[in-house]
């Protein structure tokens, strides 16, 4: 009963042991030579500038979350564009609650005052 | 008037919950109209009850006054009340001390008075209801109802330590009750009842007869109930709750405690426990009667040393209810119609006894012994009611608390019950004889007791003018002095009432326990 | 689209277009960066209605559904099992929103979005309620957790409800994590998504290990949901921290909801009465109702041990569910009652704590309850009903459901079960019993507050009374709930 899974097995056994071989490898056979730029966590071969720790604008989410609302609904518009015809009156009824429903919520954002930037 | 007849024991039992109700809703009244309500409500009550009286028929041994509705029919629980010898008296005592208790404390309860009332119909209500209930479901529901108001009368209105005691209290209780819930769902879920699932008494009783569970079963079963029962009474070594319930419970909450609801676990042994596992009853009844007897020697060797009134009652009432179960354990006709006669009139006397401590701690703030002495021929009455009260506590001829204690020790003197088991052919004597120097050493704490505190000279100065009576606590201490001659000098009144049922009780635990092949010598008797 | 899908289909319509219409009116009612808050009093009778129409539909979807029937293409089972337990959800929104109302008001947060959240998590929960199906059923838990998630960290501006809200978050997707994992190993064992499809795969043949695998994963996942031992410990932080309106929704709708599920899956496994399935499970409810105990017994506030009380609750249910695996269904039926009364009288706790709730989970705990008996005489009386119904004491509703629970368990052969359940109720009376002392016992403390209103004194005297009457006669109750066995087809 447990043939079937020893492919599964023997899988995760080589990922484990590739995985161990290259992280002792790095750390058994590379050279070192650390210096202070080297070892900051943003190192890109310049000296970093200011604090890390800034906020960003909490309006910058908000769009990126409306616009990721709204990119999904174009994924799912096409395909019904594409078989309009076919999917009829039912299809279209669908699409027509499901492009009211995301526009009360744009509605409801934009009444909330959530895509005024000032 | 057949109506009223009918749904007489609806009446009563619900009669204090609706002028709880009632009190509920009313606005916060100034305290002395709430008092009056209270007091006039619970007399209601009591008249009410007193129709009782009128409609039952003290020859027969059966259940009376029946009603029965249908409740929960999908799980089998019903609406099943009734009343026989043995509980009719205790509904009466109940109806009675409420507005006594109340009366008594028109002075002594100050803050919350509201609450106060309400919580001692609630607590009358659920009393009166276990005391007729013949549903197991029911019953199990008034006897927590009993519970809640008790707490909140230890716990708002007591003394000093009122907190841990109302605490210690309801977690005993309610470990006992547990223990019973679990072995009442066990029968109801167990037993062999034709058709549908039923809580009904009558029926569980029958199943069981007709098919009686394993013996060790049944003794489980048994010990389950007989736990939570023995923790209500109490029963030694369970009592530890009960002198720190007692001396932390305000006047009216003693009173109801020990006037009614330790009268509770005896009763719950007689009705429940009994009937339903009578093979097992014959294992346990003489340890019980051991334990009893431990219980009655135990309290009254401590109420001899206490310093504190209060709890030298308290442990006076370990004493005589260790009598009362004494007269159950010998399941014999005289000894348990005596213990249900006891737990009558120790509800009266020892009702009666916190009452009068009450009294007196309501004009000194202290209890303690020492500081008392001589004060009869300050408070002639008092002094007078006092020592009456403590001579029936005694048991002395002529008063309510030789009626009851004689009966055991004669009962238990004959019975045959323990001859089969590990005490002994003949032990009923030696416990009798052992249980009657409880009586002896009941005169010796209780008249040590009277003399340090009202005889002798007045030594302290704080006693000095100390206030006699009021009209009202006579009024309070009126119907419990009659009570103890009354039922001193025509006992025959009540037993004539009492007996028929106990006698049927004892008579077919014993004819089923035969059945059953426990207890052969009671038919080898001479 | 047959008439079954259109039935399953109006309930959660409702639910959408009422939590719409919450959003809308927030949005149309005030104008817009309007400091001063308008009381929402049309929203909270807004969402109250949209839920007693869902109820309504529910019933009547109830008294049809004689025959079980699959809407969606097998997505949705239209059983008496699954619009009990819908029941049972709307009845916890419906008595968590108006406690809310209070305390929201006083913290600045009585907003449409609150009354849409609960009304959103609520047709989440319906749904994983009816969902017969793995994949729809992760669906539906995740609209309902994500919308707990928001109502727990709703009060942004105190220092406790993010925190919970965030733990709840991490613990929340690990689980769904764990669900997911299992619900694949399930479709690899079954080659298909049909809760239906465990059994017979469990019962031998190839996938039986992979099923076994995936359905230990899936009930974990739901175990963490319900907040079983020892998948428990984010529900102290998450209940205590979140706000306490919030908290009464959580600990009793996310509850029976995720309840139903559980069940759902695990009796459509078909497990043997005599398997170590079995054992598991009572075990886990033996250590749930005493852990979640013994830790309450230790709470110096009211919130926390109230969060400890609902995973002990959640052990007596789920003990009553080993019961009806091991092939006693009726106790299905007394599952079902125990997460009303539970709901009831947890709603009504979490409420009272609501109504005493200040700024930072303020005013939630036992010192500061001294003497509310003597401030707030109706409230503290509602309380000692909801305590005293959580102990098990009768005529409470709480009393009821825990008898009917034990005599289920006794009938099915669980007697230990049973006998470990009325332990853990004694010492349960002790902490419930403290709150009491506290508030009836202690000289009252002039700093506590409450924040009352016409919704809250409904909400609370609904809830108080509902205790006492489905204690007292719960016949009808009763007789519904015995109808919730058909669970599973066959």
């Amino acid at each position: 009963m447990l043939v079937p899974y020893a492919g599964v097995a023997l899988m995760i056994a080589v990922a484990i042991a590739l995985a161990a071989v290259f992280l002792l490898g790095s750390i058994y056979l590379g050279p070192r030579a650390p210096n202070p730029v080297k070892s900051e966590p943003w190192e890109c071969g310049t000296v970093s500038v200011g604090s890390v720790r800034r906020r960003f604008s909490v309006r910058f989410y908000l769009i990126a979350l409306l616009f990721v609302v709204f990119d999904v609904e174009i994924v799912f518009l096409f395909p019904w564009a594409v078989l309009a015809r076919e999917l009829g009156w039912a299809g279209f009824s669908a699409m027509a609650v499901f492009v009211a429903v995301l526009g009360l919520g744009l509605a409801y954002v934009w009444k909330r005052g959530a895509l005024e930037w000032e | 008037m057949n109506a009223l007849r009918d749904h007489i024991l609806s009446l009563v039992v619900f009669a204090p919950l609706v002028g709880a109700l009632l009190l509920l809703l009313v606005p916060a009244l100034e305290r002395g109209a709430i008092q009056v309500i209270g007091l006039f409500w619970s007399a209601i009550v009591f008249a009410l009850s007193l129709l009782l009286l009128r409609w039952f028929d003290g020859a027969s041994g059966g259940m009376q006054l029946t009603e029965q509705h249908a409740w929960i029919t999908s799980i089998g629980a019903s609406y099943h009340l009734g009343v026989d010898g043995i509980s009719l008296f205790l509904l009466l005592l109940t109806a009675l001390l409420t507005p006594v208790a109340l009366l008594a404390s028109f002075a002594s309860v100050e803050h919350r008075v509201k609450e106060f009332v309400i919580c001692l119909l609630l607590l009358e209500s659920g009393v009166l209801g276990a005391l007729v209930a013949l549903d197991l479901l029911l019953f199990y529901l008034f006897w927590e109802l009993m519970l809640i108001p008790m707490y909140f009368l230890i716990g708002v209105w007591g003394y000093r330590d009122r907190v841990y005691a109302a605490l210690k209290f309801f977690v005993y209780t309610m470990a006992g009750s547990l223990m019973m819930l679990f072995a009442l769902l066990y029968v109801y879920a167990t037993a062999p009842v034709a058709g549908q699932r039923s809580f009904d008494l009558p029926v569980l009783i029958a199943a069981v007869q007709n098919a009686p569970y394993p013996i060790g079963t049944e003794l489980l079963l048994f010990g389950a109930f007989a736990l939570s029962f023995a923790i209500k009474v109490p029963m030694f070594p369970l009592h530890t709750w009960l002198p720190l319930a007692h001396v932390q419970a305000p006047t009216a909450g003693s009173v109801i405690l020990a006037g009614v609801l330790l009268k509770m676990g005896c009763y719950g042994f007689l009705r429940f426990a009994l009937p339903l596992f009578p093979e097992a009853s014959y294992w346990f009844l003489p340890p019980i009667a051991v334990l009893a007897l431990v219980g009655i020697l135990y309290g009254a060797l401590v109420a001899m040393v206490q310093k504190d009134i209060k709890s030298l009652v308290a442990y006076s009432s370990i004493s005589h209810l260790g009598f009362v179960m004494l007269g159950i354990a010998a399941l014999e006709v005289k000894a348990t119609t005596g213990a249900v006669y006891q737990m009558l009139s120790h509800g009266v006397s020892t009702g009666a006894l916190f009452l009068l401590v009450g009294v007196l701690s309501e004009r000194r703030h202290t209890r303690l012994i020492s500081e008392y002495g001589g004060i009869a021929r300050e408070v002639p009455i008092y002094t007078a009611v006092f020592v009456l009260i403590a001579l029936s506590s005694i048991g002395l001829p002529g008063l309510n608390g030789f009626v009851g204690e004689f009966l055991i020790l004669i009962g238990t003197f004959g019975s045959r019950v323990f001859d089969i088991t590990a005490l002994g052919p003949g032990a009923g004597r030696w416990l009798a004889v052992a249980a009657a120097s409880g009586v002896i050493l009941a005169a010796v704490y209780l008249l040590w007791m009277v003399r340090r505190v009202f005889f002798g000279p007045l030594r302290n100065p704080l006693n000095k003018g100390l206030r006699d009576l009021t009209l009202r606590e006579g009024c309070v201490f009126a119907p419990l002095v009659i009570l103890v001659v009354l039922m001193g000098v025509a006992p025959g009144y009540f037993l004539k009432r009492i007996e028929p049922a106990v006698a049927a009780a004892v008579s077919d635990v014993q004819q089923r326990a035969r059945l059953a092949g426990m207890g052969r010598s009671l038919e080898a008797r001479p | 689209m047959s008439a079954h899908d259109l039935a399953a289909l109006v309930p959660l319509v409702i639910l959408t277009v009422t939590g719409a219409l919450c959003l809308l009116l927030e949005v149309t009612g005030v104008p817009v960066g309007a400091r001063k808050l308008a009381p929402r009093s049309h929203i909270v009778w807004c969402s109250e209605l949209g839920l007693a129409a869902t109820a309504l539909v529910l019933l009547r979807l109830f008294a049809r559904a004689d025959q079980p029937a699959l809407a969606f293409a097998g997505a949705l089972r239209l059983d008496r099992f699954g619009l009990g337990l819908g029941l049972v959800v709307c009845v916890a929104a419906a008595l968590a929103i108006p406690v809310a109302v209070g305390f929201l008001r006083s913290r600045d947060l009585d907003r449409g979005e609150y009354y849409a959240t609960v009304v959103f998590a609520a047709l989440g929960m319906i749904a994983l309620a009816l969902a017969a199906d793995l994949v729809f059923l992760f669906v539906a838990l995740e609209t309902t957790s994500v919308a707990v998630y928001i109502l727990a960290g709703i009060d942004r501006r105190s220092s406790r409800s993010p925190e919970a809200a965030l733990k709840y978050f991490l613990n929340g997707a690990f689980a769904s994590g764990i669900l997911l994992f299992g619900v694949a190993l399930c479709y690899g064992a079954t080659r298909s998504t049909a809760i239906g499809a465990l059994g017979p795969a469990l019962r031998g043949g190839d996938g039986a290990l992979l099923a076994s695998a995936g359905l230990l994963l899936v009930l974990v996942g739901l175990g963490f949901k319900v907040a079983a031992a020892p998948f428990h410990m984010w529900a102290a932080d998450a209940y205590d921290g979140a706000p306490a309106p919030a908290s009464a929704f959580m600990a009793t709708a996310v509850k029976a909801a995720a309840f139903a599920a559980l069940i759902r899956v695990s009796v459509n496994a078909q497990i043997d009465a005599g398997s170590g399935w079995i054992s598991a499970g009572w075990i886990i409810a033996v250590a749930t109702m005493t852990v979640g105990n013994l830790a309450a017994l230790a709470q110096r506030r009211v919130k926390r041990m109230l969060a400890y009380s609902s995973i002990a609750h959640a052990g007596y249910a789920l003990g009553g569910v080993v019961a009806a695996i091991g092939g006693h269904t009726p106790a299905l039926g007394a599952v079902g009652f125990y997460l009303l009364a539970y709901t009831l009288m947890t709603t009504g706790a979490f409420g009272v704590a609501a109504f005493f709730e200040r700024a930072d989970g303020a005013g939630c705990s036992h010192d500061e309850w001294a003497g509310a008996a003597t401030r707030f005489p109706l409230v503290s009386l509602a309380m000692a009903i909801f305590l005293f119904s959580l102990a098990g004491v009768p005529p409470t509703a709480g009393f009821l459901a825990k008898l009917n629970l034990f005599a289920c368990m006794i009938d099915g052969g669980f007697y230990w079960l049973a006998f470990v359940g009325v332990l853990n109720s004694l010492l349960s009376v002790y902490y419930y019993l403290r709150v009491l002392v506290f508030m009836y016992m202690r000289d009252p403390d002039p700093q506590l507050a409450g924040h009352g209103g016409a919704f809250v004194g409904a909400g609370l005297a609904i809830a108080a009374l509902a205790v006492l009457l489905v204690g007292l006669l719960p016949g009808t109750m009763l007789d519904l709930a015995a109808q919730l066995r058909d669970v599973a087809p066959g």
